[in-house]
């Protein structure tokens, strides 16, 4: 490849500067600003221990519990049908979870597990459970965390097992005489979490920051640190927007403590399993084993919500004068969206729009990353490269205002460093095992190394290609925090007008958008999903 | 046969890590075999990644390297006139035997008409039993049967130098000599200059009337 350096600067340019804008900021902050006397304002705000707590609880349990699901359940993830080289990433069931928005998934698993929400009506027994999905706790937060975190994490964990000779080395664990079981644990477990460290403190971050599932799910609960400081930016008070860089720059610091909470959990299990390497198993440790083959019934299970939870969204919709305890509606019909549909539809395209571009944008700096790789033979710290999951967006979504305009063009930047990302984590790890060969093959034959790019390496990596694609396309249409304050409230996009109806009760009006944000990830997804068979063959070893 | 020069190099210095292999001035003329034979390891495949231009940045290698006179060692691969055959033959997979080979006809080639294209190809797979598998995709064919593509599509690009990285060790040793003989003599006929890496010093004894030099890897120095 030709001067690799001039097209790194490219990706420098468009990600590497807004997170430079960090820099000058924070300076600014620190040094022209009263900063004692802010932070004292910040601590003495009403209830500000209850936000801190609300954030750093959330992000510590929904850390701690999707870790252990993801690790019980990976054993069985790499069944047939999820392993590349047989047919496809994931499954078309695994493609309906991680198509489905988080906000989605928040109106329909709400309205199924409220306390006159469907699953009560169907069962009706009095329950201590029931209030507790009211949208009046954090623990409903938690468990909507907990579901949409979760099958990312598997995501992740398959990715990372492609890269593990886990099979080998159950194979050789075998032959000395250890059980399958126990040969996972003890040896693939600790070599699979090193492997899932950043996913997971993309996890812990994304839980201690998250601002629209908050507002969500728990908007009658004191709210967590990151949607107050939301709500002090909204307020357009100098002093208000101080309070709110200050906490934001608190949880950049929270964010921070998090990941090295990720690392001690990862240093825990790996010297849990180093010990039990040298001794026999305790009653508890052979019971955690056994208990652990619920694991094998977590993606399905998955699978199986997430169809509940369309029927749910379509009921909602589609029903008319749905009265508790009434199992059904009393009539079914289109009234809802033939009302909305001008409405939804407008933000829907420029969803669809926005989500093209930023994708497109995405991709062809990842493929520029991939590549500046390879022809300089070294590797760009995959932190350093997901440092957009790992500072809290709202941060740096606070950092930008200042510099950026309210157009659309700046709102398609503002996501750009976001999609990256998570475009990077799905190519980098397939295009990392690609036989380059393959291009030097090619370019002896005549063809320019980008034309050789396109003719060979494009077509061999065109699942990975085509996954990251449409994860950018997700992730932009889920954007919420840079869309509003970038778009300063011009740029309406499907996510930013469902949150602004979320405040509201009108449940029906809330499942048309999640339902229609669905449609629109599952209509990306439908139409980027890779046909030929041969196109991962190329990823080697 | 010509006996031309075709491809000739300065003296080589190759270092990477603690090691530093010094190899004299290579000369190969037009139909002839240049045969690099050393253990494994020794950093053999480095000179042909070097010849092609793609050495690792671990590696310093310094030289010069000329084609047909003109140094083409500061040139891209795909201006190097120089075609490499790998152990493993890395036919894409993704493609079809004929598409394989389709995607190596040289570029002035590629401008006429597909089927000429086509009839170019099949004409060559026909030389080689081969025309019925055009079709297939490469992982259907045998050892041997993906060796022989590779070698055609190496050969098909009409190279100068053709550069093979142990293409026949996976192979039986009758298969092994059979390719090797057919692949040494359609490179003389085509007054193509070959440089092949092998460690095995059966590799070179070919029956057909190529001039075979073999070169000894001197060891590290260092």
């Amino acid at each position: 490849m030709r001067y690799p350096h001039l097209l790194l600067i490219i990706v420098v340019v468009i990600v590497g500067l807004p997170l430079l804008a960090v820099v000058p900021s924070v300076a600014n902050f620190v040094w022209n600003q009263d900063l004692s006397n802010v932070l004292i304002q910040l601590v003495d705000y009403p209830g500000f221990t209850t936000m801190l707590s609300h954030s750093a609880v959330a992000a510590v349990v929904t850390l701690t519990i999707v870790t252990g699901l993801a690790l019980v359940s990976a054993r069985y993830l790499y069944t047939e049908r999820a392993q590349p080289h047989k047919g496809g990433s994931v499954g078309m069931g695994w493609m309906g979870i991680l198509s489905m928005p988080h906000l989605a998934f928040a109106v329909a698993i709400l309205w199924l597990a409220a306390p006159t929400g469907w699953l009560w009506r169907l069962v009706p027994v009095e329950s201590p459970w029931m209030p507790w999905f009211d949208r009046q706790y954090m623990v409903s937060l938690w468990i909507i965390l907990i579901a949409k975190e979760l099958p990312f994490l598997w995501f992740m964990t398959l990715r990372a097992l492609q890269q593990l000779p886990f099979e080998r080395w159950l194979l050789v664990g075998r032959s000395q005489g250890h059980s399958e079981s126990r040969t996972w644990w003890l040896v693939v477990i600790p070599a699979l979490l090193q492997r899932l460290r950043l996913p997971l403190c993309v996890v812990a971050v994304y839980s201690l920051t998250v601002v629209d599932l908050a507002l969500f799910a728990a908007p009658q609960t004191p709210a967590p640190l990151a949607v107050q400081v939301a709500q002090w930016q909204l307020e357009f008070d100098p002093q208000s927007q101080l309070l709110a860089f200050a906490g934001s720059l608190l949880l950049l610091i929270l964010a921070g403590l998090m990941c090295g909470w990720v690392c001690l959990q990862e240093r825990f299990i790996f010297h849990w399993c180093q010990r039990l390497l040298s001794r026999s198993l305790s009653t508890t440790e052979s019971w955690l084993f056994r208990v652990s083959v619920v694991g094998h019934y977590l993606p399905k299970l998955f699978v199986y919500l997430a169809i509940v939870l369309f029927i749910a969204l379509l009921a909602l919709v589609h029903g008319h004068g749905w009265f508790y305890p009434a199992l059904v509606p009393q009539q079914w019909d289109l009234a809802l969206w033939q009302r909305e549909w001008q409405y939804v539809s407008d933000g829907a395209w420029r969803s669809l729009w926005i989500a093209m571009g930023v994708a497109s944008i995405s991709l062809v700096l990842c493929v520029i990353t991939a590549e500046w790789q390879r022809a300089r033979q070294q590797k760009i710290p995959r932190a350093l490269l997901l440092l957009p999951l790992l500072v809290p967006q709202i941060f740096l979504v606070l950092v930008w205002i200042p510099w950026s305009q309210t157009e659309l063009l700046w709102v398609v930047w503002a996501h750009v460093p976001f999609s990256y990302a998570y475009a990077l984590l799905a190519y980098l790890p397939a295009e990392e095992r690609f036989e380059q060969r393959y291009l030097q093959q090619s370019q002896t034959f005549g063809y320019s190394f980008w034309q050789a790019w396109w003719r060979t390496k494009r077509p061999l990596l065109q699942v990975p290609l085509l996954t990251a694609f449409a994860l950018a396309m997700l992730v932009s249409i889920a954007q919420y925090v840079p869309t509003v304050f970038i778009g300063g409230g011009r740029v309406p996009t499907l996510t930013t007008d469902f949150v602004a109806l979320s405040s509201g009760s009108n449940v029906s009006m809330q499942a048309l958008y999640a339902l229609t944000m669905w449609l629109l990830c599952a209509v990306v997804l439908i139409l980027i999903k890779p046909r030929r068979k041969n196109s991962s063959e190329g990823e080697m070893r | 046969m010509s006996d031309s020069v075709v491809l000739s190099t300065s003296p080589i210095h190759i270092r990477w890590r603690d090691h530093q292999v010094d190899l004299p001035a290579l000369q190969v003329n037009s139909g002839c075999v240049l045969g690099v034979m050393g253990p494994s390891g020794s950093g053999k495949s480095t000179l042909l990644r070097w010849l092609l231009g793609d050495v690792p940045n671990y590696v310093q290698v310094q030289g010069k390297i000329y084609v047909c006179g003109e140094r083409v060692d500061a040139l891209p691969i795909a201006k190097r006139s120089m075609g490499i055959v790998f152990q493993d033959v890395l036919l894409f997979p993704h493609l079809s035997v004929l598409d394989n080979l389709l995607f190596a006809l040289p570029a002035e080639y590629r401008k006429n008409p597909r089927n000429d294209q086509v009839e170019r190809v099949v004409s060559e797979l026909e030389q080689v039993q081969l025309v019925k598998y055009a079709k297939v995709l490469p992982t259907a064919l045998s050892g041997g049967q993906r060796a022989r593509v590779g070698l055609l599509r190496a050969l098909i690009n009409e190279p100068r130098v053709l550069l093979l990285d142990e293409p026949f060790a996976a192979l039986d040793q009758s298969l092994r000599e059979r390719i090797r003989d057919w692949a040494f003599q359609r490179c003389q006929e085509r007054g193509i200059a070959t440089v092949m890496v092998s460690h095995q010093h059966d590799d070179f004894n070919t029956t057909t009337e190529n001039q075979v030099a073999v070169m000894q890897w001197p060891e590290s120095q260092l």
